[in-house]
């Protein structure tokens, strides 16, 4: 059974939906268009932090094509934490409240006739604002006498993990390492901005149709602040035009809902892209504290992390992502005396939530740095010193967690044989003495990554699988595919096992009506836990298919095997039944083929990955260049490397983007500068360096045919790996992301040029 | 409102327009041509992009009105009759599909390219994707894609 018998698994394969997508016939949410159609526009806060003391929409309300104006007085009295996973964590925010907390938080909304009567009646609703003190530094936030954003006060809940005696780990170690690290909020910038199509009927049901990463989650919610049975609610996500953690979150779903509810006419919201930069979740923004003991043999002995989380203007998926990313603190390094400590912070700034990594790539971005420094120092190259450090497959980290078979080792070591790690360090000596204008530099980094939210919550889904009379198969799959192939991952082992091609078995997605629970796109868990459900409702289905043909067939089932559409006489193969043959059989004896499988995991196995990046860094105008890169990641087996390279291929570009180029900047008022896509500096087609990209021989017997995680891991590495280049390449250790031109200056002699 | 007549995907269109209208405003709301993506509207993202007089722009940033008797085309003008285009095809194969928001754009800004260069070099690809943002896939899949049409289409 675990075999690739039907040649399906391990194959180079498209995206189900490509054909739609080069076509431009996939409908996303903002292509479509229902009779009646309102336009909604929110409008926001100017203020980082205020009291709305009065909304004055009459004007507005009397403009002609309004349909409604809505605020603070219409909003349900129900907070809530527009996270899924942590919807009953800490539910600080409400549709619309009497405070403003950040710069672009919502204040009202229209629904209106068109979209330019709705922006016109947003230009005629009077506000009156109170201004309050505002907090843009999780730091200043949680000072003694700073003014509470939220009743239970600034300070979320710290988290504290540790492991083994650290005094004792210090007292241990030959020198003590002490260093901080300030990374920026990031926006997830998605190609297609957040939207959201609210339909509220005279029978009571909300329809909302979004590009969303958590059906299940926003249903929940939603159920939640409206009070409505989930019978009464539906959440479809039609179409995804990317995630990346950040279409988890409700963001313009409530607003939507709330006016639908109110003109009984169904309501589209489309975020501008200013809007989305402004006012949807990013990266979490980290003020990070690590001190760490060595040994001269470059054993870690102790090893201190604190970090300040700035959580935003609303709880979100903060608490979450402080206590997943204490989680991958223990996972990598077997050092023995470790801490973590989370001091999670609201904040006058957008939402911070999830973003892939999932508080990951500030953490190793943070201690790869470190790691790069202390290996220096000690005289050692920073891949010995690392995987001297790592786990070994099939340990339990320091506090007894199960890492599964983690080959971080193996990544680290195959990638110094692709990158040619020696002559690449060559290269770069060659650079520091005989310095030209373009300084040479090449760095390392190595990530674990999770695969599932085991021990965190039960992590469950559950795929249908329904026969034609043609005996072609449905999906009915809750798994959200944000592009990376989730769908298409469990159609190919659908297909696999029941030896029925992939053309025969339509997909039904992410559809709270229709579609069994899942519990989202977040925590890598597609292929994991997704791809686990449709191994079991393919086993399901195959006992059924089995059944029907065994009788029809008068054979005993054992005899039998599925392969090319039919079912055979394995001793016998000319002796077959179709699949067309096997639904009719059924439906002659009054029966039908439909099952259905749930998965649960009952493991996390870690997957990792190793990212080698060579830079060239121009003494003159401060540049960088990434010339080179290579990246292994283990994700136990490959079951479709074309789809693994493209996540690994994504994450790069974004962990490129942290490292150099991105990052959300405020202005002394808590102002976002720069609201054009333009102003995030996304890496283009030029900018991005040749990569190459491998993936380990590798098995995890947990996952469905062997498969584990890599989406997140992707780009946990990324940035730390171009950071630790830069570093190397200057001979100054950057401590903040992303590492702007400007400081590169400040710490390079300046080029001078020959003759002159 | 004025009258223009827009040729799309080889067919005159005569459209009623006010005066601020983009040619990404009446593809989308008025012709219900919506293949072609607003990514920003500010000529960032290049997910607007079409042809127009066999030239990729972005469409998002050209006044409807201005393109009287212009010869536009949209991704859904790409495919050859009941056949997807060779591009089309090479962007599957690729794997240069992802979410697939980008994915129009980029088919639009290789078909300017290729119909201008048949044979361009690597660096020439990615000069040419250079206002086509993408969030999925790194670039890497939609450089290989476009070098296989490129070969396909010499090759026909």
């Amino acid at each position: 059974m675990d075999a690739f018998e039907n040649g399906v698994l391990g194959k180079d394969t498209p995206v189900l939906d490509a054909n739609l997508k080069v076509t431009g016939q996939l409908k996303y949410v903002d292509d479509l268009k229902l009779p009646g159609m309102l336009c909604g526009k929110i409008l926001f806060s100017p203020y980082a932090h205020a009291k709305i003391l009065s909304v004055d929409a009459s004007e507005a309300e009397r403009l002609e094509g309004v349909r409604a104006v809505v605020w603070y007085k219409d909003a349900p009295a129900t907070r809530y934490n527009g996270n899924g996973e942590d919807s009953d964590i800490l539910p600080s925010e409400l549709v619309f409240d009497r405070e403003v907390r950040y710069v672009g938080d919502k204040v009202a909304a229209v629904a209106a006739e068109t979209p330019e009567i709705a922006e016109k009646a947003l230009r005629l609703i009077r506000v009156t604002y109170e201004e309050l003190p505002f907090y843009l530094d999780p730091r200043e936030a949680a000072a003694p006498g700073a003014l509470a954003l939220h009743e239970t006060g600034n300070i979320m809940e710290e988290v504290k993990l540790s492991a083994g005696d650290l005094e004792k780990g210090f007292a241990e170690a030959d020198e003590i390492f002490e260093s901080e690290y300030e990374v920026p909020a990031i926006y997830h910038a998605p190609m297609e901005p957040h939207v959201s199509l609210s339909v509220y009927g005279a029978d009571g049901k909300l329809t909302i149709y979004t590009p969303s990463q958590d059906v299940f989650g926003k249903r929940k919610n939603l159920a939640k602040i409206f009070s409505l049975p989930m019978n009464r609610i539906r959440v479809v996500s039609p179409a995804m035009g990317g995630g990346f953690g950040g279409k988890i979150d409700l963001v313009t779903e409530p607003v939507g809902a709330l006016l639908a509810m109110k003109t009984g006419r169904p309501v589209k919201i489309t975020y501008r892209r200013s809007e989305d930069i402004q006012s949807t979740t990013t990266r979490h923004a980290e003020h990070i504290m690590i001190r760490t003991g060595v040994k001269k043999s470059g054993e870690i002995t102790a090893c201190d992390y604190t970090v300040y989380l700035s959580a935003g203007a609303q709880s979100g998926a903060t608490m979450s992502v402080a206590w997943a990313a204490g989680g991958k603190f223990f996972k990598l390094f077997k050092t023995p005396n470790l801490r973590y400590h989370a001091i999670p912070v609201y904040t006058n700034r957008a939402v911070a939530g999830a973003m892939r990594g999932f508080g990951s790539p500030q953490l190793f971005y943070a201690l790869n740095s470190q790691f790069n420094t202390i290996a220096q120092k000690l005289g050692m190259d920073l891949c010995a010193f690392e995987t001297l450090n790592f786990f070994d497959p099939n340990d339990c980290d320091r506090r007894g967690e199960p890492l599964g078979n983690l080959q971080a080792k193996r990544c680290v070591a195959r990638g110094m044989e692709l990158f040619d790690w020696q002559s690449a360090l060559r290269e770069q000596e060659a650079s520091r003495r005989n310095p030209g204008r373009y300084l040479v530099g090449v760095g390392m980094a190595a990530a674990p990554h999770g695969s599932s939210l085991f021990g965190v919550m039960p992590d469950t889904c559950g795929v249908m699988l329904k026969m034609n009379e043609d005996g072609s198969l449905t999906m009915f799959t809750g798994v959200s595919d944000m592009g990376n192939g989730s769908n298409t991952m469990q159609t190919m082992l659908i297909s696999e096992i029941l030896g029925i091609p992939m053309d025969r078995i339509a997909c039904v997605k992410t559809d709270t009506e229709t579609t069994l629970f899942d519990v989202g796109a977040y925590a890598s868990r597609g292929t994991y836990v997704g791809g686990g459900a449709a191994v079991k409702a393919a086993k399901s289905m195959r006992t059924r298919i089995l059944r029907e043909a065994a009788e029809l067939m008068g054979l005993e089932r054992r005899q039998l095997c599925l392969r090319d559409n039919c079912v055979a006489d394995r001793h016998n193969p000319e002796r077959f039944v179709t699949m067309a043959q096997i639904a009719e059989h059924a439906h002659q004896k009054e029966r039908d083929i439909c099952v259905s499988g749930v998965f649960g995991t009952k493991a996390a196995p870690i997957s990792a990955g190793a990212h080698f990046a060579q830079v060239l860094v121009d003494r003159e105008t401060g540049e960088v260049t990434v010339t080179r890169y290579a990246a292994v990641h283990d994700v136990g087996k490959p079951l479709n490397p074309l789809a693994l390279e493209g996540q690994v291929h994504g994450g790069i570009q974004m962990g490129l983007g942290y490292a150099l180029s991105e990052g959300i900047r405020l202005d002394e008022k808590g102002r976002v500068q720069g609201t054009r896509l333009r102003d995030c500096h996304l890496f283009t087609a030029p900018q991005m360096p040749r990569i190459q990209v491998e993936f380990l021989d590798s098995n995890e017997k947990t996952g469905p045919y062997g498969a584990k995680s890599v989406g997140e891991c992707a780009t946990v590495p990324s940035a730390a790996a171009v950071a630790n280049a830069v570093s190397n390449a200057v001979g100054y250790a950057f401590r903040t992301l992303p590492i702007r031109k400007e400081e590169i200056l400040c710490h390079v002699k300046p080029f001078e040029t020959p003759g002159l | 409102m004025e009258s223009v007549t827009l040729n799309v995907n080889g067919k005159d269109c005569p459209v009623q327009v006010e005066k601020n209208w983009t040619l990404l405003y009446v593809l989308r709301e008025v012709l219900d041509l919506t293949g072609t993506k607003c990514g920003c509207s500010t000529n960032d993202c290049g997910a607007c992009r079409v042809l127009v007089d066999g030239e990729a722009k972005n469409s998002c940033c050209l006044l409807a009105r201005n393109l009287q008797g212009c010869r536009i085309v949209t991704i859904e003008g790409i495919a050859r009759g009941g056949e997807l285009h060779p591009i089309q095809k090479a962007f599957i194969e690729a794997g240069a599909v992802q979410c697939g928001f980008c994915t129009p754009g980029m088919i639009i800004s290789t078909k300017g390219l290729l119909d201008q260069n048949p044979d361009p070099t690597e660096e020439e690809i990615r000069k040419a994707l250079e206002h086509n943002l993408c969030r999925c896939t790194g670039y890497v899949k939609i450089v290989e894609a476009v070098q296989l049409a490129a070969k396909r289409l010499r090759e026909e």
